[in-house]
């Protein structure tokens, strides 16, 4: 066990290495010079050659790319170069809003997703099933931010409940309708796959076994069926972590969340590379970190899998 | 069925929005807008209301679905193809290719897909066709995967051996007796697909980075008018049912598709 945890750390450490290499490659062979965008477009080209130096854009890529990494070793990630900053400090100011709408947000997915997948899978084809379905299909296909606009027209304006957006004393009412954005969209990938490995798990025979000796359907699906038919849905939140933060910088844009998301998109807007590698570098480890959860928790739901 | 219908509704609707739109899209009206400089609410003359600019809603939405569905349709076609030749070489050659490839591919699953996409339509400049190869760029990861699968399989079948015993060069096994195979499943891909690539660009258009004005897009009339959402809420609430109209329309006919085919391609 220890030494398979071992093996995937190193795996997960190896493949944040090579985003952040995709992502150096990336940002510094776009046709835009970061010095000229600081400098402005009236500077002379003597301030833009002086700025470049200051920041080291006058040396060559490996150099750079070894500086980075060097870098990253003794946990630095940069300079800012719009605003002065560190980046790490830069991260770690952003990065709790980030969490808790992850951590609320998902809970909104699972909360909406699972009870519509166990009651769509209880009786496959019927009316509620299909409407349920049909529900699931709504939500994947719907933008996040689609979603959200809404809830700030219904919940925020017309029923003044929560806040219109931004962040206030970063109180949890601030979360809410982020949350329920992000959970709303997610929430049908849950409710299909749910579905369809709880359908898969009743189909079997020690369930036909309880149903045999009088155990009450809903003693069936809670007690004996669900746990097996979680695992595909532990595995789905596993990934899910990386779409989050894939998602994360619209459903930011539209409440005005002081997040990573928000981060990361004024980052872009000026192309302030050092941000942007550290907002990317730090959404690569969530995934990595998310897989890896994934995988550790399946031998406590299932005792069956073991690693070695 | 319903995935038919709404498949067949919007693509209709894009074909003929020049005849169906009862105004030109770009066109200002001088009765546009209401006296207070505001856009005016749906009414008969304008049946979903004008927008900020004092342009018909509907013409806009209309012809935004050619904008969405052309982004759609190209967007995951390139994406269907460099998933299918990326997942046939891995999967045929295998050895150090075939791990690089997917090793590669691995990576770009662990990539914040819309940090990529909307980092590179910020540099780029944003046209129709960057748009569209930029979400192509993000999307073709999982098809890749899962044609990589398939030709695992394939290449162990008893025909592929005797292939080799006929002495075809492997550029003919591939393209007669290993891609044929795969004509299901990949038009399975182009159908769902489609649905996310649709929502891909309906969100970097919301954000500013997709589709650029005066031309209609879905994402940029909503994120022109979301300012506005209290007082002119039809400018958000019309164009994101046109988005989720397609997207469930190409989701619902994609999934019918691939049961009635019975191909297994989970995203």
């Amino acid at each position: 066990m220890t030494g398979y945890v071992a093996r995937r750390v190193l795996q997960g450490l190896g493949a944040v290495l090579c985003v952040v290499t995709v992502t150096f490659v990336l940002t510094y062979i776009v046709p835009v010079n970061p010095a000229q965008m600081i400098a402005g477009p009236s500077a002379t080209p003597d301030v833009v050659a002086s700025i470049g130096h200051q920041l080291g854009l006058d040396q060559p890529l490996p150099v750079r790319y070894v500086r980075y990494l060097w870098g990253l070793a003794h946990l630095d990630l940069g300079r800012s170069y719009a605003q002065r900053t560190q980046v790490g400090a830069l991260v770690a100011s952003h990065l709790p809003v980030t969490l808790k709408l992850m951590l609320t947000g998902i809970a909104c997915e699972l909360l909406i997703g699972i009870p519509i997948g166990i009651l769509s899978s209880v009786a496959p084809g019927s009316w509620w099933d299909r409407v349920l379905t049909l529900v699931a299909f709504i939500g994947v296909s719907t933008p996040q931010f689609v979603v959200g606009l809404v809830l700030i027209y219904l919940l925020a304006y017309l029923l003044p409940w929560f806040p219109l957006g931004g962040y206030g004393n970063g109180d949890l009412g601030h979360y809410v309708l982020p949350a329920l954005s992000v959970g709303f969209a997610g929430a049908g990938w849950y409710a299909r796959v749910l579905r369809s490995s709880l359908v898969e798990v009743l189909r079997q025979d020690y369930v036909r076994t309880a149903r045999a000796k009088g155990v009450r359907p809903r003693s069936q699906v809670f007690r004996h069926a669900l746990r097996n038919a979680m695992l595909p849905v532990i595995a789905l939140v596993g990934l899910d972590l990386g779409v989050f933060m894939g998602g994360v910088i619209v459903v930011e844009q539209v409440f005005a969340l002081p997040g990573l998301g928000q981060m990361m998109w004024q980052a872009i807007q000026v192309l302030d590379i050092p941000v942007i590698m550290g907002g990317v570098l730090v959404t690569a480890i969530f995934v990595v970190i998310g897989n890896l959860l994934a995988d550790l928790i399946y031998p406590f739901l299932d005792p069956r899998i073991q690693y070695r | 069925m319903l995935g038919l219908v709404l498949v067949v509704l919007v693509v209709g609707a894009a074909a003929l929005a020049p005849v169906l739109a009862p105004f030109d899209p770009n066109r200002q009206f001088n009765d546009g807008l209401s006296a207070y400089g505001m856009p005016r609410p749906p009414d008969p003359t304008y049946l979903l209301g004008t927008d900020l600019l004092g342009r018909d809603l509907l013409s806009r939405i209309l012809f935004g679905a050619r904008i969405s569905l052309v982004i759609g349709l190209v967007a995951n076609g390139v994406a269907v193809a460099i998933g299918a030749v990326v997942g046939v070489v891995a999967g045929y050659f295998r050895g150090w290719l075939g791990t690089l490839l997917m090793r590669f591919t691995d990576v770009m699953t662990a990539f914040p897909a819309l940090v990529l996409a909307i980092a590179l339509a910020a540099i780029l400049r944003p046209s129709l066709w960057i748009v569209a190869l930029v979400i192509a760029l993000v999307n073709w990861v999982y098809v890749a995967r899962a044609i990589y699968a398939q030709v695992l399989a394939i290449r162990e079948q008893p025909y592929i051996e005797a292939t080799a015993a006929l002495g075809i060069p492997t550029f003919g096994v591939l393209l007669r007796h290993v891609v044929p195979q795969l004509t299901l499943s990949l038009l399975v891909f182009a159908t769902l697909g489609i649905s996310t690539s649709v929502l891909l660009e309906a969100s970097l258009s919301y954000l500013g980075v997709g589709v650029q004005p005066p031309t209609p897009s879905w994402g940029g009339i909503i994120n022109a008018s979301q300012s506005y959402l209290t007082t002119a809420p039809w400018l958000v609430l019309f164009p994101g049912l046109a988005i989720i109209v397609t997207s469930v329309g190409f989701n619902l006919f994609g999934e019918a598709l691939r049961d009635a085919l019975d191909v297994g391609g989970q995203r």
